[in-house]
């Protein structure tokens, strides 16, 4: 489904190389986990899969269903089935967070050539997927991440992806920030939204976020590029030895 | 009485030929008196304080060539009394079911013998009393001439909401309308009032709030689509102790506007709150020019100005809190920002306080800046595309000047003509 080739960026500004040559391939139905210590590239990866501006792509294909997924725009990358968790959700004073979803929706459907969900279906969609991931209606009516705790901002990102239903889900340190009733939910969220026909992508620095999602694959990143892969038992390692003689550094 | 200037006396002889009827001495009074106060001022000069971003020719000239009619908007709200604004003159149904009892109205002319002394009063008071501040010589023309508009009476303890509507008219002149609205003790008015009536208009509004009374006014114009528009509005607004004067001014893509509003706390504990919201286009130059004075104790301002520019749009805020001596725990508030949806518009803020007491809160804050990256890719990467993620970001940046409306319904109304002004923008 996703295929990474020698993907190789830069930050656009500071032309400071940050990916160098990740190499990555994700089938329908996998969940992988991508763990490495700060600085390895991890969300800068999220970011250019993506497309936000600032990052300079020098080498590298990017496939989504065999489609070039770098030549598109975001909201391209949207409609044909790509979801990026935001590690820092980001708030938005005057949108309603239903207005936006239903917007955001609807804008998808019509790329893909779909009629538009009415307003009274919406609604009831999205009441129901936010009752399974502890969201009241008040967080519903609510601006866009706006005023909402850290684990109120996951359990959102995690409402949009149960509404949006994409197929290739990018998880960015969804587990930042939660304390452990919310890992638990946000984790059950997630869990819900596995299927034979989607792929999971986590990105994390911590394996306790792996006890409540397995993943197929676990991957370590250092230095901008993928330098082990594994099963589960590759992110125990990392709990125990540390990052330390995965990535050449000592400690 | 100053000699009449040549440039004064050509800008009023154009309005001569539109006065027909014979006019109420007390008119005529009011009118030598401001010709007076006029001749002092002198008209506005590019070179005087407050008209340095705005040239205040473009508001003495008449159209070079004759413009198209303003856009009509419609009623915001349904269920109040209609007042229909047509060539100069104001109907409204005789015996309206709502609040018949609670509301006094009038054309200005017939005001003047049927209207209560203490309301015509006013007529030229707070415009004459309003420039020993700020030199307002455009409202002082204004009295000069004017023989049009309307004079409300709300009643003590009264409750009304009038729905003004501005039928487009073609005119070859300047419209000059000049609104007298009196708010008596502990009663609640509103007004809404939608577009403009013609191309090139100088309107003034004198407001008295009194005691423990409340006055909101709401006013919708809408310039999309190309209308030829230039307009100044100046209110003068007195709210006595424990009243409360409201203003909000929404204005779409309106090409020449300046509004300059000033307001005086002079009752204890009054308050006031005077916002507006601006979606300007190509071509469009949009002036809010703002003072408000502190007289009374513990009285409360606030100013919430915000303008989406783009396609070389300019826009103009100017306001100024004065506190006078004596105005303790005055609150003052003030808010100011322009978002440049590109690098050709401008925003030109210049906020002021000027403070002569000593145990006061006022805060002020002016920002001009485009449209949150981080924000417009959130919204992308969730398949929103560009143009209408910067319609839903632009939108909600206006959103928090018109939800200084306190009713819900016209805030939906008010967002919904917002959304419409700016789609349709060219």
């Amino acid at each position: 489904m996703l295929t990474i080739r020698n993907l190789h960026a830069q930050l656009e500004d500071e032309k400071r190389s940050i990916l160098e040559g990740v190499d990555l391939e994700v089938s329908a139905g996998e969940v992988h986990a991508i763990m490495g210590p700060n600085g390895s590239g991890k969300s800068t990866l999220s970011y250019v899969l993506a497309g936000r501006e600032g990052y300079e792509v020098l080498d590298g294909v990017v496939l989504l269903d065999g489609e070039n997924l770098l030549e598109m725009e975001p909201e391209e990358r949207a409609a044909a089935g790509l979801f990026l968790a935001f590690q820092y959700p980001v708030e938005i004073a005057g949108v309603g967070n239903m207005t936006f979803l239903r917007t955001a929706l609807n804008a998808q459907r019509k790329a893909r050539g779909e009629e538009p969900v009415s307003a009274a279906d919406f609604l009831r969609l999205a009441r129901e997927r936010a009752k399974h991931l502890g969201i009241g209606p008040d967080l519903l009516r609510r601006p866009v991440n706006y005023g909402f705790s850290g684990g109120e901002k996951k359990r959102n990102e995690i409402l949009q992806m149960a509404v949006l239903q994409p197929r290739m889900c990018i998880l960015d340190e969804t587990d930042s920030g939660l304390d452990v009733d919310a890992m638990r939910q946000v984790s059950e969220g997630v869990n819900n939204l596995r299927n034979p026909d989607r792929a999971i992508v986590l990105i994390t620095h911590y394996q306790r976020l792996l006890d409540h999602i397995k993943p197929d694959y676990v991957h370590i990143m250092a230095k901008g590029r993928i330098v082990e892969t594994g099963g589960p038992e590759l992110a125990l390692k990392v709990e125990t030895e540390g990052y330390g003689t995965m990535t050449g550094a000592t400690g | 009485m100053p000699p009449v200037s040549a440039d004064i006396g050509a800008y009023l002889s154009r309005f001569a030929p539109s006065i027909e009827v014979a006019l109420p001495q007390r008119l005529l009074t009011a009118r030598s008196e401001a010709e007076a106060r006029l001749g002092e001022l002198g008209l506005p000069r590019r070179q005087d304080e407050y008209w340095k971003y705005t040239d205040p020719q473009i508001f003495l000239r008449p159209w070079e060539v004759n413009p198209p009619e303003p856009r009509f908007v419609p009623a915001l709200l349904e269920d109040a009394c209609l007042v229909v604004h047509e060539g100069g003159n104001f109907h409204w149904p005789q015996k309206e079911p709502h609040d018949s009892q609670s509301v006094r109205m009038f054309n200005l002319v017939d005001a003047m013998n049927s209207a209560s002394r203490e309301t015509i009063d006013l007529f030229g008071r707070l415009e004459g009393e309003a420039h020993a501040v700020i030199p307002r010589p455009l409202a002082a023309a204004n009295t000069c001439i004017a023989s049009r508009g309307l004079v409300i009476e709300c009643p003590a303890d009264g409750q009304a909401t009038l729905q003004i509507v501005h039928r487009p008219n073609q005119v070859s002149g300047e419209s000059i309308l000049h609104h007298v609205i009196d708010v008596c003790p502990n009663s609640h008015l509103r007004i809404v009032e939608s577009g403009i009536d013609s191309s090139w208009s100088n309107i003034v509004f004198e407001i008295r709030v009194r005691k423990g009374a409340t006055f909101d006014l709401v006013r919708a114009i809408d310039g999309t689509g190309g209308a030829a528009l230039k307009g100044v509005c100046s209110v003068f607004a007195e709210v006595e102790e424990d009243g409360c004067f409201n203003l909000f001014n929404l204005s779409l893509n309106t090409p020449w506007i300046r509004n300059e509003s000033i307001v005086k706390l002079s009752g204890d504990r009054s308050q006031t709150s005077l916002a507006g919201a601006v979606v300007g286009g190509s071509g469009t130059h949009h002036d809010d020019t703002v003072l408000i004075v502190h007289e009374g104790l513990a009285c409360q301002s606030r100013q919430v100005f915000k303008k989406v520019l783009r396609h070389g749009a300019q826009a103009v805020f100017q306001g100024k809190i004065l506190v006078r001596p004596g105005a303790q725990k005055t609150d003052g508030y003030q808010l100011s920002q322009g978002l440049l949806l590109d690098g050709h518009s401008q925003f030109l803020a210049k906020p002021e306080l000027e403070i002569y007491a000593d145990d006061v809160a006022c805060s002020h804050g002016s920002t001009s800046g485009g449209v949150d990256a981080a924000a417009m890719f959130y919204l992308r990467s969730r398949g929103i595309g560009k143009a209408e993620a910067e319609k839903i970001l632009a939108l909600a940046f206006v959103a928090e000047a018109i939800e200084e409306v306190a009713d819900a319904y016209l805030v939906e109304k008010l967002t919904d003509l917002a959304a419409s002004g700016f789609a349709e923008a060219v």
